[in-house]
């Protein structure tokens, strides 16, 4: 092994670590997404989609909508499962909020013939939520009007949480049923 | 005898059945009601479900002189007995009884088209509405002892004008009350029995003595007036229920008022007696507790806690100002959230008001808001079904009478009109009295309140998330000001109710 290969290896463990540390402490950031793992993405068949994000504005009043570019598979379950993945991760914009509590995972996403989707997330949904009936509503908004701007003919959305039917995410709005799209925009 | 003894002598015959469309073990028998005393008897099919033994309604209707109404529209059963409805549905545990929500612990079933109820049924509504002690046997007898109401000795007070002679009753109840000549008034009180012996009581002011007797078809009250002639008044009174007579003084042997000197209306329930009587009764829920600390302030501030300090203010300056106030949970207990308008219900309150924090993903975020229930469905088509149990939601269409929307989670629909006004007249004070930001009012599907059967509103006193609104949560004078605030919204409220000015 010659000098020179050591110098490039050096470098590229360098410029690696760089990368991973650069990741690591940004919290918000274009894309996530290493540039081999978006390629390797591609080269299954999955494309880079422009997709709608559904945030809350900085006084919870109303919501934003964030438009942004991301890889997604071309099947529908694990399209919306990647595009509410990538919701749970926040704005890249100022001006919008989280409205997913921090380490929320979507663990599987169901569409039936009748418009309703159901989505199971993990158990972060619920024990790190902020609470609060606005901080509620905020969560339930931004994942019933993503869904609807994303999948056309979404009539209503519903919520498991592992598994399993919850009656709120935090002691205030009915989560036993699916929310209408329409009431929840 | 009134009191009646029904007992089911035979227990269930298992005639087995394998009910494979369920997803629970399940199977049929027979369950024959025998009425003591009576030579008719009656039998009642069971089905056992997951260990339960579920009497079938059509059954027991028949058996106990009831009428089965099935409403396609909500896909609601009304079983109606004497004067009380006891609505239900498919799947659901939550029963009403004339417009009270209650839980009957397990829900009622439909099998095959026919509908099936849980023992807590038959323990708690049936009970109730037909003033029973009711007992279960394995397997599926049923004792049922009827009892009527109870009468307590009378309590005789002069006031200014006048004598009242009040009777304390175990419910409210049906009652009667006459003028005998000039000296005398009669009141009785039909299926009643005496708490203690019968006897005659010396009596106060205008009033000789009262006698008091039990017979077979009730008891029999005998007011003597001393002197000349009297007027007099009677009624049924909310609260403790009791009959109050009062003699007044002088004038000429009539009636007072159209409800004097001649039988008055029955009365027939405590829903109906309850919105006679106006704002007495309030319920306070400090939201969360227990293990459910609710939302967390960036210092540490647990939402239960400024809850809890706020509520026991806001019982305290309710008092004094003359209400009954009761609290869904005292010190730190966990409460689930249907059950706190169960509670409510139960406690026949006027009026629930919630105490709890906001919170929300941006710090930012800050200000009071106050919430009322409103339905999440829209639209005549907005049927929802979920569940293996088939649990419907439907619209009822223009012919529902009232009493069809009071499944559990309808129960509040009735009151939205009286929920708005006392969301807007809080948050109308809290805005005046309290220097923080007014986010106004808004209605969501609210769990909490869906099923008060009560004006009932949600008060989130300030976002915990927001460093400025945490501070004045930790305030004790700012939990004061917003205690004081929240009470004279409600003494509002009061005001505008009827009955209120009369307080």
């Amino acid at each position: 092994v010659s000098a020179k290969h050591v110098r490039v290896l050096v470098v590229a463990v360098l410029v690696g670590l760089a990368a991973v540390t650069f990741v690591a402490l940004r919290d918000r950031g274009p894309s996530r997404r290493a540039p081999a793992e978006t390629a390797a993405l591609e080269e299954l068949g999955q494309g880079v989609q422009s997709v709608v994000m559904v945030f809350a504005d900085r006084e919870a009043l109303d919501m934003v909508e964030e438009r942004r570019d991301v890889v997604v598979p071309e099947d529908r379950t694990a399209r919306a499962k990647a595009i509410l993945e990538e919701l749970a991760l926040g704005p890249e914009e100022s001006g919008a909020v989280a409205t997913l509590p921090k380490g929320t995972h979507v663990r599987s996403v169901f569409f039936d013939d009748a418009g309703g989707v159901t989505v199971d997330f993990t158990h972060e949904i619920v024990d790190n939520h902020p609470g609060g009936s606005t901080g509620e509503l905020m969560t339930i908004r931004s994942i019933v009007r993503t869904l609807a701007a994303n999948f056309a003919g979404t009539k209503s959305v519903r919520f498991l949480v592992e598994g399993k039917e919850i009656e709120t995410i935090a002691g205030h709005i009915d989560a036993s049923v699916p929310f209408d799209v329409d009431q929840y925009r | 005898v009134r009191p009646r003894t029904v007992r089911a002598l035979l227990p269930a015959v298992a005639c087995a059945a394998a009910l494979t469309a369920l997803p629970v073990t399940s199977s049929a028998g027979v369950a024959r009601l025998e009425f003591v005393g009576e030579p008719r008897s009656e039998s009642v099919e069971t089905m056992e479900l997951s260990g339960f033994t579920y009497l079938r309604l059509t059954d027991l209707a028949r058996a106990l002189g009831g009428v089965c109404h099935w409403n396609p529209l909500t896909r609601k059963m009304t079983l109606v007995l004497g004067e009380h409805r006891i609505a239900m549905s498919d799947g659901n545990q939550f029963v009403t009884l004339d417009r009270v929500v209650m839980n009957v612990r397990r829900p009622v079933v439909s099998k095959g088209g026919a509908f099936f109820v849980p023992p807590g049924f038959v323990t708690d509504i049936l009970a109730k509405a037909l003033d029973s002690e009711i007992g279960l046997e394995p397997g599926g007898g049923v004792t049922i002892r009827a009892f009527g109401p109870q009468i307590a000795a009378p309590a005789l007070e002069d006031r200014p004008g006048g004598t009242a002679v009040t009777f304390g009753l175990s419910r409210p109840a049906e009652f009667t009350a006459e003028s005998r000549g000039p000296n005398a008034i009669d009141v009785f009180i039909p299926g009643g029995t005496l708490l203690k012996a019968a006897g005659t009581f010396r009596g106060s002011g205008r009033v000789a003595s009262v006698r008091m007797e039990e017979t077979e078809a009730g008891v029999e009250v005998t007011i003597s007036i001393g002197g000349s002639a009297a007027s007099y008044s009677a009624e049924l009174n909310g609260g403790p229920p009791r009959i109050e007579v009062i003699v007044d003084e002088g004038g000429p042997a009539s009636s007072r008022g159209s409800r004097g000197g001649g039988a008055l209306g029955p009365f027939p329930n405590e829903a109906f007696a309850r919105a006679q009587s106006g704002v007495k009764t309030v319920m306070i829920d400090p939201g969360h507790g227990g293990r459910d600390t609710g939302a967390v302030g960036s210092s540490g501030l647990l939402e239960k806690d400024v809850a809890q300090a706020v509520a026991e203010e806001l019982a305290d300056v309710l008092k004094r100002q003359g209400f009954h106030v009761y609290m869904t949970r005292t010190g730190d207990a966990g409460v689930p959230v249907k059950r706190r308008a169960e509670i409510a219900n139960l406690a026949l309150a006027d009026v629930f008001v919630s105490i709890q924090c906001d919170a929300s993903f941006s710090r930012s975020t800050r200000g009071f808001r106050v919430s009322y229930h409103r339905p999440g469905a829209a639209g005549p088509d907005a049927g929802r079904s979920w569940g293996a149990a088939g649990l419907t939601r439907v619209r009822p269409g223009p012919g529902a009478r009232p009493h069809d929307e009071l499944l559990w989670e309808r129960a509040q629909n009735a009151y939205a009109g009286e929920s708005v006004l006392l969301a807007e007249l809080i948050r109308g004070r809290v805005a005046r009295e309290l220097e923080t930001r007014d986010r106004g009012i808004r209605g969501g599907d609210l769990v909490l309140l869906s099923g008060c059967t009560m004006p009932a509103v949600l008060v989130e006193l300030g976002c915990l998330t927001n460093a400025s609104d945490e501070a004045l949560l930790a305030d004790e004078s700012f939990r004061k000001a917003a205690a004081r605030a929240i009470a004279r919204g409600i003494v509002d409220y009061r005001e505008m109710s009827p009955g209120g000015r009369s307080l």
